[in-house]
């Protein structure tokens, strides 16, 4: 019989080429480890800096490829803020605060690119064109579609699939409106989300691993593993945490999609 | 009993969107989605935006879907060009890698801050490819070479028709597939303000190596020219006599009522 096959995606939490494990010879990261566990074949779509769409989309062609195979899907979702336009996996907009200087020519031109693409959202901002809950709400929106899009697609065919987050989905849409931290604003954003269709809809998944509540507040893996991380500097898991999520991963699917042992414990003294 | 009637949700660019201003500037206030809600006595959602790509209308029409998931539904679908997107699904963030900077429809030009928009517009668009030349360009990418380029900006558009017409397939609700335009038509534009038919060409051959472009050319349910991705099959090239003017190339009157029967005709074949 043939071994079960396991697809999965997310961004630089399940990418092994990126450039924190490589520097840091991280070789044995949590989509490998979970298939040496469960002895299955693996395709990692996974990219650092990916965005959610990016994540869904690449998981989808995977799946349309290898639909002849018995697949596994497990996703570690990434933010909703970010963008890779065209799913092109080098240009990755990550809006974020912290981001090092890069290098020209990429650095240069992915900051002017981001800072005009700021600029034009908070133009509609400033002349009323929409009001913060509605960018909210939009951006939210077009990420978590694709979370419960996926969701609902793998279901469909019959595929297991099981969800996780590297970082909180919500977190971070505040960084469009102003690039600094504010944690009353990020609050809002959580509010608002509640609304949302899809919001609710996931909300309800059974199948996440974790914190049942997919947005529940430090249920990400940024939040839990921070004793795992490879440095205070470099904030992805070291070779332990990327167990811990592999083992996260497998005791979900075992829980959900495993046959249950029918067999009485005899060891049991009287 | 409005509950009781079949619900079409459609979706598309300036060909399907009423609030397009050359619509209003020339009274025209009908598409063709109305025409045909109006011959088959359907309710309706038109979720189309002038200037939208085909994520956005993937996205739109899902939406729709999922809000009014009770209803009996029916989804047409009018796609549009490679060349466009709108970040975070959101339209007027929208990028139209154009030949030349467009006018974007849904502004009104008297604006005072109309430039302003339209520059920014511009110069997302400029820093985008600026950006995506800087990859190219550089050896040490070799995941990001010009063909990986195309090849992924053609994968992203194909999918998105693809898995809408799955999602619905999979929900047992009608689907129906046209194109405003080609789907192919100004593809090369993402990095070049110029024409380059060969480039395109080039493009297009490549494509159908890719997984959807088969699967797409197996679509039984295609109004017009059954092959959705074939030059010269689009409603732009169909119905140039239909437009409102030389100047003004979107359909007429007549141009949205022939889009129209088409749709109501290719319905009545395949779900009546």
């Amino acid at each position: 019989m043939d071994k079960k096959l396991l697809i999965v995606g997310g961004d630089s939490w399940t990418d092994p080429n990126d450039t924190d494990y490589v520097n840091n010879n991280i070789t044995k990261i949590w989509p490998s480890e979970v298939c040496k566990f469960l002895d299955w074949d693996l395709i990692n779509t996974a990219k650092g800096g990916a965005d959610n769409l990016y994540v869904a989309g690449q998981i989808i062609d995977a799946i349309e490829k290898n639909k002849h195979k018995d697949i596994v899907v497990m996703a570690l979702w990434s933010q909703a803020f970010r963008l890779v336009p065209f799913d092109l996996p080098i240009a990755q907009l990550t809006f974020n605060i912290y981001w090092p200087q890069l290098e020209p020519p990429f650095g240069p031109a992915k900051d002017d690119c981001q800072l005009t693409l700021l600029q034009l959202i908070r133009l509609h901002l400033k002349e009323g064109v929409l009001t913060e809950d509605e960018l909210i709400d939009k951006v939210a929106n077009s990420s978590l579609r694709q979370i419960y899009m996926l969701d609902s697609y793998c279901k469909n065919l019959g595929i297991p699939i099981i969800h996780h987050r590297a970082l909180h989905t919500l977190a971070g849409i505040e960084w469009l409106f102003k690039s600094e931290i504010d944690w009353e604003r990020r609050a809002r954003v959580l509010e608002v989300c509640k609304q949302n269709y899809y919001y609710q809809k996931i909300s309800k998944f059974d199948n996440v691993v974790g914190n049942p509540d997919f947005f529940g507040k430090y249920s990400a893996c940024f939040d839990m593993y921070e004793k795992y991380y490879i440095s205070e500097k470099e904030k992805h898991p070291n070779e332990a945490g990327h167990q811990l999520i592999a083992h996260s991963f497998v005791n979900k699917y075992i829980e959900l999609y495993e046959e249950r042992s029918t067999a009485v414990p005899s060891y049991v003294y009287n | 009993m409005s509950t009781t009637k079949k619900l079409l949700i459609t979706g598309g660019d300036s060909f399907t969107d009423p609030r397009g201003s050359f619509y209003i500037k020339n009274g025209i206030k009908y598409v063709w989605a109305d025409y045909v809600a109006k011959t088959l006595d359907f309710d309706l959602i038109n979720v189309s935006r002038c200037g939208m790509g085909n994520e956005y209308i993937n996205g739109k029409v899902i939406d729709a879907i999922e809000e009014n998931i009770d209803r009996d539904i029916v989804v047409m679908a009018n796609w549009s060009a490679m060349n466009r997107t709108a970040l975070w699904n959101y339209s007027f963030c929208d990028i139209r890698f154009s030949e030349k900077l467009k006018n974007n429809p849904m502004i009104d030009e008297t604006d005072d801050e109309y430039n302003y928009y339209e520059e920014l517009h511009y110069e997302a668009t400029t820093t985008l490819r600026r950006l995506w030349w800087s990859y190219i360009a550089d050896k040490n990418y070799p995941e990001c070479s010009k063909e990986d380029f195309w090849s992924s900006v053609v994968n992203v558009n194909l999918r998105n028709i693809y898995l809408l017409d799955k999602y619905c397939r999979l929900n047992n609700i009608p689907i129906l597939h046209h194109r405003a335009l080609s789907i192919f038509s100004g593809v090369e534009w993402i990095l070049k303000n110029e024409l380059n038919f060969q480039l395109r060409n080039r493009i297009i051959f490549n494509s159908r190596k890719n997984q959807y472009y088969k699967k797409i050319q197996k679509f039984k349910n295609v109004v017009g020219d059954p092959d959705l991705l074939k030059h010269g099959t689009a409603c732009f090239d169909m119905y140039e006599k239909y437009f409102i003017s030389k100047e003004e190339k979107h359909p007429n009157e007549k141009g949205h009522q022939l889009i129209a029967s088409s749709f109501v005709d290719k319905y009545i074949e395949l779900y009546s």
